[in-house]
């Protein structure tokens, strides 16, 4: 049931308990289909809800770009994506066939209105065609630049419709939702002259990972974590976003972005207030939301005279991933010689709450770094006194280890006796994999994510309110690096965990990062 | 691995023994519950065993396979206990125990299956013989099991079945799950996915005729025709139609309903398709008074179901909806390992509990 539907219609055929999510019946409108994330992740997401059935029966599929082609182009083109990137390998063709009946293709630049006319021609065929109800969704694929005026052209012809009605509309839009505050506050303005909060989905995919979800489950479903999940217990949490991968072909985007406005800014403060938040109310997606928000805000804005102090940035140069010679950022294509944007980031956080004050949030994220992992490692505090003094030798403290990817699953370390006379005590670790206990590849982050924006189901799309309160925190930062260019690039070489100034501002709270 | 009869006393040894090569190799035990399974029959023994199989490499668990012998000439309980690869690469194991025993030791089953299940995981009981026959381990294994399974295929008459099984579902405390209920949960999706508004479910409400064809296939069961009393018997309860009479006539069994003062009938025809699974569903046909039709047919691996909906001015092009089977798919383990007792599953128990089935065979 979509939140437009004012109907109170409940099917004697569904169970409440039922375990296949269907999504509404809708025709999915993709602007910028040509684009790499309709092949790469956009179709395939949609082959494999196909394929499990949890595609509404009644569906449609409209590509929307500049290039010319015709559906059956299209469609081709998408066979090939799908092969190349689904999960799941050997194409079913007999599926495909059908599925494939199902796409089609529109030909038109985003600011034409003889486009957007005809687009509205061509839903409406479709809706008869395959009964879709005039229910839409239209996710915007294309740079960011475009959103208001794509939207504000499907609001004049009628493409898009207010709440409250028999038919609904929503839009997807990735990030990032602006480049800061400033930005992030003038797109909301433009997007709110013609549409609700509530029709507005905003895409961070991380929401959509199998493991960042069991990160509320394992949080509020196991209370022997729970009951030790606050200052009195934990010492310091680190998360950290590594890749082992550089830019690749991305400079152009990287120079304008960075990693803090990349990765950080949007992916890893959802980490941060997934494990900070407060048990919501209930499980809706307002009053989840609603804890996150609170999480952000309370986070202590960095003091402007010791930025230092408390983040730091670092840019790869040359060095060795994986035992190859590679290059560093400003060899990469694309990139300024002299480029000052950060390929790395630290940062100490603090969140004024009672459940947190005191505990360091480290957070890390960078690209070439030794090995690809994102983790959440919280420590624990040691136990008082030395009850098991073993020359002078201190004991190791518990650490749980939450781990995103790859390798998903959970781990705890801790303290064991050695067999023997005399015997040491010694860490070991308890291992939960994901892999060894539910053996197939789980649904990619963009199935879930379609079918719930199909299904109205808006839990794991990211809130203006969240959006505002990490631009908040993170702009005054990208503007003092702005004006103050690095001296120093490139600080840490391909294939080491960054710079060493990440180390010293741990050093400084006693503190190292954990070796993953 | 082929297992090697043991004694009873070593199981743990056993399985003991199997821990210590599986770190020297690197290996996990990985267990998400204790499977007790239990049959009388050799072919319903086969059966579960090849149910079994791919449950484990998406549900490792500890299983304990009871197999009674009532065929033996001479008087046996035996141990033996096995290892089953969960991962491609066998870095994950489970393990098995499995006890076949002659009636005469029936009894000291429980007391063998006890000591050997891991604590503090759920205790699954899939019970493969028909409720209603009094056997004396039931209780005994009920009492432990968090979640117990039927096998009505192996059930002699369905009514006492359906009699027996709801007044299971009065009494027992844990969860209830019947194999055959969860074969057609496919087939239920399907219905809810392609009936899913207001308009489309009044029009199923007004059929005039449904014909649901099954796979009569000589196998292990003796009700080729349980998942399509099953499915017409959710349906009818579901919907409200009012139970009139039932006719059997060359193998085919007619069933008469009423819904609004209008009358409805439904035909659950045999056919035989030799690669699909004894009593699966293979086609339902639903014609209504405002002459409205849909066709859904399995298509040829049974993985997927052809929907056509028409009337008699268009033809809508067909839809191709999945159909979950027991051998690949995630959510029939889920259905069967996972979902609370159904509460629709009550609904169809009553709708067909007091009709008269009679084997058709």
């Amino acid at each position: 049931m979509s939140i437009n539907d004012t109907s109170e219609f409940t099917n004697p055929l569904e169970e409440n308990s039922g375990i296949v999510k269907v999504a509404d019946s809708c025709i999915l409108v993709i602007f910028g289909a040509t684009g790499d994330l309709t092949g790469r992740k956009l179709f395939p997401a949609l082959y494999n809800l196909a394929r499990e059935g949890q595609l509404p029966a009644h569906f449609a599929c409209v590509g929307f770009a500049r290039r010319e082609k015709t559906n059956e182009m299209f469609r081709q083109e998408m066979l090939k994506a799908v092969n190349e990137f689904s999960r799941t390998k050997s194409i079913d063709k007999e599926l495909w066939n059908i599925f494939s009946q199902q796409i089609f293709y529109h030909c038109s630049e985003f600011h034409d209105d003889k486009g957007y006319d005809s687009l509205n021609t061509l839903l409406q065929e479709l809706d008869s065609q395959f009964g879709t109800k005039g229910n839409r969704v239209f996710y915007l694929s294309t740079q960011p630049s475009f959103f208001p005026l794509i939207i504000e052209k499907l609001n004049k012809h009628k493409l898009i419709y207010s709440l409250n009605q028999p038919k609904w509309s929503r839009i997807i839009i990735e990030k990032p939702f602006g480049n800061d505050l400033d930005s992030a506050i003038a797109l909301q303005k433009e997007l709110s002259q013609h549409l609700d909060e509530r029709q507005i989905y905003r895409i961070d995919h991380y929401l959509g990972k199998e493991t960042v979800q069991n990160l509320l489950v394992f949080r509020f479903s196991n209370p022997i974590f729970e009951s030790s999940w606050n200052n009195r217990h934990i010492d310091n949490i680190q998360i950290t976003v590594g890749e082992e991968i550089g830019i690749g072909t991305r400079g152009r985007f990287f120079e304008e972005a960075g990693i803090l406005r990349d990765i950080v800014q949007n992916h890893m403060m959802q980490l941060v207030s997934l494990v900070a938040m407060e048990p919501p109310k209930n499980s809706s997606g307002d009053a989840i939301r609603d804890e996150k928000v609170k999480v952000v805000e309370s986070i202590r804005p960095f003091p402007k005279q010791d930025f230092h102090k408390h983040i730091v940035r670092g840019q790869y140069g040359p060095g060795f991933i994986n035992g190859k010679e590679v290059i560093g950022y400003r060899e990469e294509p694309n990139v300024s010689p002299t480029s000052s944007v950060e390929t790395y980031t630290a940062m100490e956080l603090f969140i004024d709450n009672w459940r947190w004050a005191g505990v360091p949030f480290y957070l890390r994220a960078g690209k070439r770094l030794p090995k690809r992992a994102t983790e959440i490692a919280i420590t624990f505090k040691d136990a008082p006194g030395f009850l098991f003094q073993t020359s002078g030798k201190k004991i190791e403290s518990n650490i749980l280890v939450i781990r995103i990817q790859p390798d998903e699953g959970t781990s705890l370390k801790m303290n064991c006796k050695v067999p023997g006379l005399n015997a040491p005590i010694q860490p070991v670790k308890m291992d939960f994999r994901y892999h060894s206990y539910f053996g197939s590849t789980p649904p990619e982050a963009y199935e879930r994510l379609i079918c719930d924006c199909m299904s109205g189901d808006n839990t794991l799309f990211a809130r203006f309110d969240e959006v505002l309160a990490s631009w908040r925190l993170f702009t005054p930062v990208l503007k003092h690096w702005e004006a103050n260019a690095a001296k120093n690039f490139p600080n840490y070489a391909s294939g080491t965990w960054g710079p060493k100034e990440a180390d010293q501002m741990l050093e400084l709270s006693n503190h190292k990062w954990r070796l993953i | 691995m082929n297992p090697d009869t043991i004694q009873i006393p070593n199981i743990e040894t056993e399985l003991a023994k199997y821990n210590i090569e599986n770190q020297s190799q690197d290996q996990t035990r990985a267990f998400l519950f204790n499977l007790i399974i239990y049959a009388d029959k050799l072919d319903r023994a086969q059966f579960l065993r090849k149910l079994v199989e791919p449950l484990t490499n998406k549900f490792p668990s500890r299983i304990l396979f009871i197999y009674e012998d009532r065929d033996s000439p001479y008087e046996y309980l035996r141990v033996k206990v096995s290892e089953e690869c969960i991962s491609q690469d066998r870095s994950f194991l489970c393990d098995q125990i499995t006890i076949e025993t002659t009636p005469k030791h029936l009894e000291r089953i429980p007391f063998l299956v006890l000591p050997h299940l891991i604590p503090d995981l759920p205790v699954y009981l899939l019970w493969g013989q028909d409720p209603t026959i009094n056997n004396p381990i039931y209780s005994q294994l009920q009492e432990l099991a968090s979640r117990i399974i039927f096998d009505s295929a192996c059930v002699l008459h369905l009514q006492p079945f359906c009699q027996k099984m709801l007044m299971q579902l009065k009494v027992l405390k844990c969860d209830m799950m019947d194999l055959n209920w969860a074969q057609i949960s496919g087939w239920r999706n399907i219905f809810v996915t392609v009936f899913d508004t207001k308009d489309t479910v009044e029009q199923l409400k007004k059929s005039k005729t449904i014909q649901i064809y099954f796979n009569q296939s000589h196998a292990c069961t003796y009700h080729n025709e349980i998942q399509a009393i099953y499915l017409q018997g959710w349906l009818a309860a579901q919907l409200k139609w009012k139970f009139l009479s039932k006719e059997i006539s060359d193998g085919e069994i007619l069933l008469n309903y009423l819904h609004n003062k209008r009358p409805l009938e439904i035909k659950l025809r045999p056919k035989r398709v030799p690669e699909a699974l004894p009593g699966a569903i293979l086609k339902i046909d639903i014609a209504n008074y405002q002459n409205n039709f849909y066709q859904m047919e399995c298509q040829s691996n049974m993985s997927k179901v052809n929907v056509i909906l028409s009337s008699l001015e268009k033809c809508e092009l067909p839809i191709m909806l999945p159909l979950p089977n027991i051998q690949s798919s995630s959510s029939f383990m889920l259905e069967v390992f996972c979902r609370s007792t159904s509460e629709h599953y009550h609904n169809m128990l009553k709708t067909i509990e007091s009709i008269n089935w009679q084997r058709l065979e």
